[in-house]
């Protein structure tokens, strides 16, 4: 894992120390809050509908168990004993008073974390597969060109006042598990002969305005990857919209452009970007490569696991669900559920938060993931602890065998917490999982994702079955969309049509769900092929079938 | 692919192999008895059936002499499922108590054959992990199995001995119906009135998994139906001709 060098540390501390007292005048009255709300929100601390936000960076989704245990005391002393782990592998704490967070800054800076460009017209935590490292299907690990990317685009000089904000997903795996064609710009690593080369994808977003992201670039050695972001990302800088906030993003710009002419645009730049990185660009990825070599691991038996498969059906359902393959033949990744059953998706206790640190510490080396789809993985487990470690889990109600089905969903803050939120998400997600969680298993794999407002931030749009809630004249009402996905076959979903209640919604996915089953062609087809076989039609038949017997 | 232990061969001289000696002098149903009797140098011995279409003979010797054995059947996740009927059928009427269902570990599963579709693509491979990893691991507690393997089925399994060294799983194996004919085991059958699979009357003699088993045309041999078109005879539970054959009856 990567450690901060005396620089980094040095520029942590000095930016705490700056923001300590940026709030001291606030808090005197010297600022107003006009003139704070840049200055915060360049440290992450947002203002939400009942109080303050910190969102915290977790660089590329990875944690130690250190700075696990300093994310549960921060919960604990500074907020109401819980945070909330989100869809951009970061943890956002919901409330605390202004006048602690430059503490809480400090607190994060005593473990290599900061909050540091989590908000703001910046380039923002690039996110990876959450498996990075451990998986089967890799290329090689992301998260050095990651680490690099983050140390290039930290402070960055230009990119600090973008059009819109900027993110950036890297991912190496056969299957894409960073969604990348929903970012501004999405890497995909390939083996290209003996050398590591990037597929640069462009302009993908969700939001108001849905794309999927372009490939621009293909096979751009390592070499001249940084050159290619600096090249795109200053022409977005000159060229994307600044008179409109909704039209700012660089999926409007490219679609304005199109991609010759924005391809164009970025190649002519190239050269002279190109020569401002000397060959010594490539030293700092050399370093950090160093920091993430591959861990030792050793040897071991798997008869505990073996012998508990075929003994206890609930931990071999736990296996079955949670937990992955690794490229260790006798290990595995473990992800663990976030979503228990009527409880806030993505939220974990400060209990929950030392435990996952505990077991991290004593069974995972160390190392634990946030997944953009608000789970923890254990990422190093060795198969012959998985007993032990479902045991811990259980303990800590953090054993739910979900993963992949209906209760484990995406759900944004919604209005519970979101000054820009249109209606909950929160309690839907809650009584969507409370309501099949008898019957989930029986359904397979299905992805539900809920947003509270256009701004997409639950991902509705690549959803199995996606949910957009908006406000209807002072009324909740939830739209559908079918058959959305994420992935390198990235497909938006098909609006359904007119919204629903809140408890119209519940009845129209149970009429999705046994359409679904009617039409299935044996109980191993998942809900996706399904609807990809038999097109949205018949769902949307069945829906409004429903609200016109109602 | 998991670590297979290292080949061990049995000692030349020992009880176990003098023992095997002994037994194979026996009749069959003697030869069954001392065996599920649990009082050879063996030890707990497990059968393994596929429940396929001449189990029944087997299992009802096995019913009769001790009905607690363990009995394996290995489940591939790709029977048939009127196999998988016939095993329940089967359990039932011979009033098997310990019949054991088992089948691949989630985590090899993910890994060696997600999609499920290994057996298209190298049938060899999702044998190795659909039937003989899981074999090893369910006579991981016994000291040998019993199959019920014959001469008259193939060629290949013309040489079978009723007693043998089995180097895949480094166990001892015994095949009490080594010896029987087509004849013998139709006999027994209809005496018994054990009920028949019901696909060997639509033209498959031979019985394996649903996407690599094809019926079979008269003047074929047995077998001629599994793994069709490609020159895989077998799943690789077994190895033919026997690498050591301990007893030559």
């Amino acid at each position: 894992m990567y450690r901060y060098n005396p620089f980094d540390e040095r520029f942590v501390q000095e930016r705490v120390a700056q923001y300590r007292d940026q709030v001291e005048r606030r808090l005197s009255g010297a600022l107003t809050e006009e003139e704070f709300k840049p200055l915060r929100l360049m440290n992450g601390v947002y203002l939400q509908l009942h109080a303050y936000m910190l969102r915290v960076a977790i660089p590329y989704g990875t944690l130690s168990s250190r700075q696990m245990r300093v994310l549960a005391d921060i919960a604990e002393r500074w907020d109401r004993g819980y945070g909330h782990f989100t869809t951009r592998q970061n943890i956002q704490f919901n409330w605390p008073l202004l006048v602690d967070t430059p503490d809480i800054l400090a607190a994060l800076a005593t473990a290599d974390m900061h909050a540091i460009q989590t908000s703001g017209n910046t380039i923002r935590n690039v996110t990876t597969d959450h498996f990075a490292g451990a998986a089967l299907d890799e290329v090689t690990d992301p998260r050095p060109y990651a680490e690099w990317i983050r140390q290039w685009s930290t402070d960055h000089p230009e990119f600090q006042f973008l059009p819109r904000k900027f993110k950036i997903a890297i991912s190496a795996g056969a299957v894409d598990r960073a969604v990348i064609k929903a970012h501004d710009i999405g890497l995909r690593l390939v083996q290209s002969g003996d050398e590591i080369a990037f597929d640069i994808y462009v302009g993908g977003g969700l939001g108001r305005t849905p794309v999927v992201g372009k490939r621009l670039f293909r096979r751009v050695p390592t070499a001249a990857l940084l050159p290619h972001l600096e090249a795109i990302l200053s022409i977005y800088n000159l060229a994307g919209r600044r008179d409109n906030k909704y039209k700012a993003r660089i999926k409007i710009l490219l679609q304005a452009m199109g991609e010759e002419s924005l391809t164009a645009a970025v190649n002519d730049v190239l050269p002279s970007v190109s020569a401002a990185f000397s060959a010594k660009a490539l030293k700092p990825l050399q370093d950090i490569m160093d920091q993430f070599s591959v861990p030792d691991f050793p040897e071991r038996d798997t008869e505990p696991y073996l012998n508990q498969i075929d003994t206890v059906p609930a931990f071999r359902s736990w296996v079955e669900h949670n937990v992955s393959p690794h490229k260790q033949e006798c290990y595995a990744s473990v992800t663990v559920s976030l979503k228990a059953h009527g409880k806030t998706p993505g939220d974990a206790s400060a209990q929950q938060m030392r435990c996952l640190a505990d077991i991290a510490e004593q069974y995972g080396l160390n190392e634990l993931r946030v997944s953009h789809e608000q789970n923890i993985v254990l990422p190093h487990v060795a198969q012959a602890d998985l007993p032990e470690v479902y045991q811990r889990l259980r303990a800590a109600q953090l054993a739910t065998a979900n993963v992949g089905l209906l209760s484990d969903l995406i759900a944004c803050p919604g209005m519970d917490y979101c000054a820009l939120a249109t209606a909950r998400s929160i309690p839907i997600a809650q009584r969507l999982s409370q309501r099949y969680q008898a019957r989930e298993h029986a359904l397979g794999p299905l992805k539900i994702k809920i947003s509270g407002c256009i701004n997409a931030c639950g991902h509705h749009h690549i959803g199995d079955i996606g949910i957009l809630g908006l406000d209807k004249a002072g009324v909740e009402n939830y739209q559908l969309t079918l058959g959305g996905r994420g992935g390198l076959a990235a497909k938006l979903g098909d609006k359904m049509g007119p919204g629903f209640s809140e408890d119209d919604l519940l009845l129209a996915i149970d009429r999705m769900l046994d359409t679904f089953l009617a039409l299935r062609l044996s109980s191993s087809e998942t809900f996706a092929t399904t609807v990809e076989r038999v097109g949205t039609e018949p769902f949307r038949a069945a829906l409004y079938e429903v609200r016109n017997a109602a | 692919m998991p670590h297979s232990r290292l080949p061990a061969t049995p000692p030349a001289v020992s009880a176990k192999s003098a023992a095997s000696d002994v037994l194979a002098a026996l009749d069959t149903l003697d030869f069954l008895a001392q065996l599920l009797a649990q009082q050879t140098p063996f030890g707990e011995l497990a059968v393994v059936s596929s429940f396929g279409a001449e189990s029944a003979v087997l299992l009802h010797l096995v019913a009769t002499l001790n009905p607690k054995t363990r009995v394996v059947f290995l489940d591939t996740g790709f029977h048939f499922p009127e196999t998988l009927a016939y095993r329940d059928e089967l359990i039932d009427r011979l009033g098997l108590q310990g019949a054991q269902t088992i089948g691949i570990d989630p985590l090899s599963e993910k890994r060696y054959d997600e999609s499920a579709t290994l057996h298209q693509i190298d049938p060899d491979r999702c044998c190795a992990v659909r039937k003989v990893q899981v074999l090893r691991r369910a006579l991981r507690p016994y000291g040998g199995w019993i199959s019920g393997r014959k001469q008259f089925h193939s060629s290949e399994r013309a040489r079978l001995e009723r007693v043998e060294w089995d180097d895949i799983y480094t166990t001892w194996k015994f095949n009490p119906l080594a010896d029987w004919s087509a004849d013998r085991i139709a006999s027994y059958q209809a005496e018994h009135r054990l009920p028949a699979h019901p696909l060997v009357s639509e033209g498959y003699p031979s019985i394996g998994c649903e996407p690599c088993t094809s019926r079979v045309a008269g003047g074929e041999e047995l077998r001629a139906g599994r793994w069709r078109g490609q020159d895989k005879l077998e799943c690789g539970l077994h190895r033919n001709p026997n690498v050591i054959a301990v007893s030559s009856r």
